[in-house]
């Protein structure tokens, strides 16, 4: 199962909408309407789709898996496979 | 997420805070936001106090904090505020005329992934820039560009204020910053601190207005701030956020510590509190004024087919010469695009 992380040059916090991210180098943003489906602190520490959906029912565990593949193909994340 | 949505957001910190660290300055720039109300600043906070200060934007979770005055590096302890910032990752952008830049300082600079600087420059030649910043200042900016070149310094842009003064000279700007390898970032004049006097001989004009429009939509890689969704074409839309942050991202603080909801609106109206006396997270959250610029509606716009993508342009400009901060913008390319058609017709 892919590992995620949040990229090194990127920091990211909860906001109610769900996750805000600021890209150091280009001191863009991306507004994440992802509700309470990840932490900015899980990103942080990094983890799998099924560690970050550990309370979460299982048709929830894919959104999650789904969601963090998009936040990586924007190289927001970094994946360990 | 719908950019429709944003307008409406109500974030818990600001995404960036404009954080004026001085009132110390050695340029006399005739349009400068700042130059009347610095006489008026009481003292300016301690090197203890911007720690403080700096560790409140941290637990806040503020991203980037940019730094001017005056001119940032008068003060005797900017390095260790840069320091302080750059050691925690927190983001700086700081906007200087590049007196203090010489190749030390540079190379010193260099060092920090986390600093970006916008040296200020308002005119591709001595003789439009020292009109509107002061003599000697294009060869000091020029030379402070050079020494920054050399040193390798990554996050580089040349700072412009467009006025009537200089707008013809835009693309020659986006040369001069491109043959340094460094971005062109355009701002917007107001009338606001010196630029009150001076508004009306460099306030554009509409067919300026328009003008101007053309050259950036000729060339999307000129970055823009400060409400320029408000004068530029659809075709730069996708560019930017496309909405004033006063008070939804950002904010501004003084030299002493106030706290007022951007740069240009620092006035005693819009005094939010001050960082000395009260937690900086209480008043984001609490302060009536940010509360009733969140909530702001510009109506008499409402039915224009450009408010999605502007909401009434920039609130501060209209408040500066109608005192309402819910009329439009007076200076938007819509009323200037209709204005020319009426001429045509």
């Amino acid at each position: 199962m892919p590992y995620y992380k949040l990229h090194e040059n990127v920091k990211v916090r909860d906001e109610s909408f769900g996750l805000l991210f600021y890209i150091c180098p280009t001191t863009s943003l991306v507004f994440v309407a992802s509700g309470n489906m990840l932490k900015s602190a899980d990103l942080y520490r990094g983890g799998t789709a099924a560690e970050f959906a550990a309370d979460m029912e299982s048709k929830q565990i894919k959104t999650v898996e789904s969601l963090l593949a998009k936040l990586a193909q924007r190289r927001l994340l970094y994946v360990e496979k | 997420m719908l950019k429709n949505e944003l307008p409406h957001l109500a974030l818990s910190a600001p995404v960036n805070v404009t954080w004026e660290i001085t009132r110390l300055c050695n340029a006399k720039c005739l349009h400068c936001l700042s130059s009347t109300r610095m006489a008026e600043c009481q003292e300016e906070l301690d090197f203890s106090e911007c720690r403080a200060f700096i560790d409140q934007l941290l637990a806040a979770q503020v991203f980037q904090i940019n730094i001017g005055g005056g001119e940032p590096f008068l003060r005797s302890d900017i390095w260790d505020i840069f320091a302080y910032c750059h050691q925690r990752q927190l983001v700086t952008c700081s906007s200087t005329n590049g007196s203090l830049i010489d190749k030390e300082a540079a190379q010193r600079l260099a060092k920090s992934p986390y600093h970006f600087l916008q040296i200020s420059l308002d005119g591709p030649t001595e003789k439009v820039n020292d009109n509107i910043r002061g003599k000697g200042s294009f060869a000091i900016a020029i030379s402070a560009l050079e020494n920054l070149i050399k040193a390798n310094f990554p996050h580089l842009s040349i700072n412009t204020v467009v006025t009537a003064a200089n707008y013809k000279h835009i693309a020659e700007l986006y040369q001069l910053a491109s043959f340094y390898g460094a971005k062109l970032r355009l701002s917007r004049f107001r009338p606001s601190g010196g630029g009150v006097k001076m508004w009306e001989a460099y306030r554009l004009s509409q067919e300026q207005t328009i003008g101007l429009a053309e050259v950036l939509s000729a060339h999307t890689d000129i970055l823009t701030g400060d409400s320029f969704f408000a004068i530029t074409k659809e075709d730069r839309q996708h560019l930017g956020l496309n909405m004033c942050g006063a008070a939804k991202l950002t904010c501004a603080i003084s030299p002493d510590g106030n706290f007022y909801p951007c740069a240009f609106l620092q006035q005693p109206p819009f005094l939010c509190g001050n960082i000395r006396r009260e937690s900086f997270q209480k008043i984001w959250r609490q302060a009536p004024v940010l509360q009733m610029l969140r909530s702001l509606q510009v109506n008499a716009c409402e039915n224009c087919h450009r408010f999605d993508i502007c909401h009434g342009g920039c609130p501060a400009i209209a408040w500066h010469i109608h005192q309402d901060l819910t009329l439009p913008d007076p200076t938007c390319i819509e009323s200037a695009i209709k204005n020319k058609t009426h001429f045509l017709v």
